[in-house]
């Protein structure tokens, strides 16, 4: 087991270390902390996809449960890779995303110790895998699309207020901050409805009425509701700037507490 | 052999001074030759830009080096040195390398970080090497000063801030747009600080410029050089609605833009709206800034991003003065060890020559070795010497880098006994150095006078 779990651990590592060459970098730009940073994430990202790969062709011991909070963990970083390749002075939002993609990491890494039978069962299940799979990427896109309106809102803030810093210079602009809150939760909506729809037929399946008992069925309800608010306002009433950014980064809140939902004995959703 | 810099710059001349001494492109590759084949001169570049003209010159003797620079600029230009002698500045070895690694690094510039200087260097280092007016020492020092020129700008934020308010301006419209390529500038009024800003945006890849004038045939006039639309004042509100960036710079006395004539225009708006009003009174109200998504700067903010810019190179600075020190030590390092160079190997050939003598000595006494055994020979007596040797060139190489450099290579000499290898040497390459200037065909050497012609 201990021996099994080292790479975890290895994992983890790179990911602080990663982590800490971009801090770096954004206090005191240099190139070298920044190519180290990025050539460490990639290095997470390899290791991450190859612990899948393994785990989905069943190579690895079972020792090593996978769960989803490793899943949304690789998702993270994989969207992060993505935009820091495609789009320039993204420092700031790569930085968060992964501040938030490592400490699930670690979550997993120190609480993820034996998973419920009935969240095995439905892992392995297509239906069941699909549902966590769709789910997992709308909360990738909702958690994205906040960290662009958080920094979107520090951005209107230092250029309402004037204040000319290293800072403000490091963020990307405001247009480019609205287009990504906008569209990762354009994306994010539609897969979490179909999510929420494959769970719903997956659940009646195996334990029928009993299903709606689950809190955690309602928080994802609540989830779903936040962002087609936000979602609504932005295309129906034309909602923009501070109002639909400051909306949606409070929406982040409902992830949070679907998270904690998910990670208490009281509903049958253990994410770990 | 002595590094010295003679040159003026912004700092100490004058354009009037500056536009004197500028060398042209055409006459650079004579400049040089004829620089180079001045006494006591043995390596030269020369870096003329519209700041600064420098002449950067190895040379055997410092005073002689200094002397034989000034009369090449008064016989160049024809100017009498009492009239420029005032404005130019002279440095010295380790000072001389280190000037030239601030000028790289854009430390010594007008503004400071500029990157073009380092393209300048660049450029008139390769023109003297292509004329062969370098040698070992301006090789190695100019390519170590554009690989740290390269680097301070990559790995430094040095040059990436605007320090002027038209292209602040700029810099800013960047925070609230990615790209200004499908945004419609509004141009009110068409003076020449607002026309100025209007042509950065525009070179920054806007496509659109709708120009405003209380005169429509000056709004024409500034309109045709971004291929724009001229408008008259009264079309503003409908102008204002295609906008996402507006430069202001009317004579108005009173305020033209409110936050009542903002709020509707706003109100239809999904992407932010930027407001520059230069113009002195002011032509927009400050309150338009409370609305969400629009941004209004004035001329003191703009200022205020230059001031902080610039607070921001110099921070950069004093991490790159940093390397500079860095980076003077090493090639002064690197040149020390130049000199130990000629005395190893004369250390080596004398010592090599005693093994030959030797190995045809035995040779001689034992004439039936076979050739395996001379081979086995000749490779055990270079080994012996090679060992004997060894302590000593790495001794030598380090006292090299001290205090007491001159005397230890004296006693290097002394000990060893090189003077004669040494002078032969010398001989040698006086030789061959003078084949080369005579088939410069350079006719003050030939007859023993100097004599500079432009």
């Amino acid at each position: 087991m201990f021996a099994e779990r080292w790479l975890f651990d290895f994992l983890i590592y790179l990911y602080a270390l990663s982590l800490l060459f971009s801090f770096s970098d954004l206090l005191y730009p240099n190139l070298r902390s920044r190519r180290l940073s990025a050539g460490l994430l990639i290095t997470v990202w390899f290791c991450q996809s190859l612990l899948f790969i393994l785990w989905i062709f069943s190579l690895i011991p079972i020792a090593l449960q996978f769960d989803a909070l490793f899943m949304y963990s690789w998702a993270l970083v994989t969207f992060t890779l993505v935009i820091q390749r495609l789009y320039q002075r993204m420092d700031l939002f790569v930085f968060f995303a992964n501040v938030i993609g490592f400490t699930v990491l670690a979550i997993h890494l120190f609480f993820a110790r034996d998973l419920s039978p009935e969240y095995t069962k439905l892992l392995l299940s297509e239906l069941g895998f699909v549902h966590i799979s769709l789910a997992i990427l709308s909360y990738v896109s909702f958690s994205l699309s906040s960290i662009c309106a958080g920094l979107y809102l520090i951005s209107n803030y230092l250029l309402k207020k004037k204040k000319w810093n290293k800072f403000l210079f490091r963020l990307p602009s405001l247009d480019r901050l609205q287009v990504f809150s906008r569209y990762l939760v354009l994306i994010g909506t539609p897969l979490l409805l179909i999510a929420m729809i494959l769970g719903v037929i997956w659940y009646y399946q195996m334990i029928g009425q009993l299903f709606w008992n689950d809190v955690k069925v309602w928080t994802s309800s609540l989830v779903m509701i936040v962002y087609g608010f936000v979602l609504y306002q932005w295309v129906v009433n034309r909602w923009n700037g501070r109002r639909l950014a400051w909306w949606n980064t409070i929406a982040l809140v409902s992830i949070l507490l679907n998270v904690l939902i998910s990670s208490t004995r009281i509903s049958f959703h253990h994410w770990f | 052999m002595h590094t010295l810099v003679v040159g003026l710059n912004h700092k100490t001349a004058k354009v009037e001074i500056r536009e004197k001494f500028a060398f042209s492109d055409r006459d650079l590759s004579l400049a040089l030759r004829t620089l180079r084949d001045m006494k006591s001169i043995l390596e030269c570049v020369i870096v003329s830009t519209c700041n600064r003209m420098e002449l950067y010159v190895v040379c055997d003797q410092l005073h002689t080096g200094e002397y034989y620079s000034k009369a090449f600029l008064e016989s160049w230009f024809r100017i009498p040195r009492e009239e420029f002698e005032s404005n130019l500045y002279i440095k010295e070895n380790e000072t001389a390398v280190n000037h030239l690694f601030q000028v790289v690094a854009g430390l010594d510039s007008l503004v400071i970080g500029e990157t073009q200087i380092l393209g300048q260097v660049r450029s008139a280092f390769l023109t003297a090497q292509a004329e062969k007016t370098t040698g070992t020492i301006f090789n190695m020092l100019f390519k170590q000063a554009i690989t740290l020129g390269k680097r301070v700008h990559t790995e430094t934020e040095i040059g990436q801030n605007a320090v002027s308010v038209s292209y602040a301006a700029v810099e800013l419209g960047k925070k609230m747009f990615e790209s200004f390529r499908d945004k419609t500038i509004v141009l009110i009024g068409a003076g020449e600080m607002g026309e100025l800003t209007a042509k950065h945006f525009y070179a920054a890849g806007a496509t659109k410029v709708i120009v405003l004038n209380r005169t429509l045939a000056k709004a024409v006039e500034v309109a045709q050089q971004f291929q724009g639309i001229a408008r008259s004042m009264e079309q503003l509100c409908e102008s204002l609605q295609e906008a996402d960036i507006v430069v202001s710079s009317t004579g108005s006395t009173k305020p033209i833009l409110t936050k009542e004539v903002m709020e509707p225009i706003i109100n239809k708006r999904r992407s932010p709206l930027f407001l520059i009003d230069i113009a002195v009174p002011r032509d927009i109200d400050s309150s338009v800034h409370e609305l969400d998504q629009v941004f209004l700067y004035d001329i003191d903010d703009l200022h205020g991003i230059v001031d902080a810019n610039i607070t921001l190179r110099e921070q950069e600075a004093q991490k790159v003065r940093v390397w500079i020190d860095k980076e003077t030590r090493s090639f002064q390092e690197w040149l020390q060890m130049l000199g130990v160079v000629p005395l190893i190997t004369a250390l080596r050939e004398k010592s090599l020559a005693v093994q030959e003598e030797t190995m045809a000595r035995i040779e001689r006494k034992l004439p039936d070795l076979t050739e395996r055994e001379k081979r086995v020979l000749r490779k055990h007596t270079k080994s012996i010497v090679n060992q004997l040797l060894r302590d000593p060139i790495v001794r030598i190489k380090e006292l090299a880098a001290t205090s007491q450099r001159d005397e230890a290579l004296d006693l290097f000499v002394q000990i060893f006994s090189l003077e004669e290898h040494i002078q032969e040497k010398e001989i040698e390459q006086k030789a061959a150095s003078s084949t080369l200037i005579k088939s410069l065909n350079n006719p003050a050497l030939v007859d023993g006078k100097v004599s500079v012609t432009s």
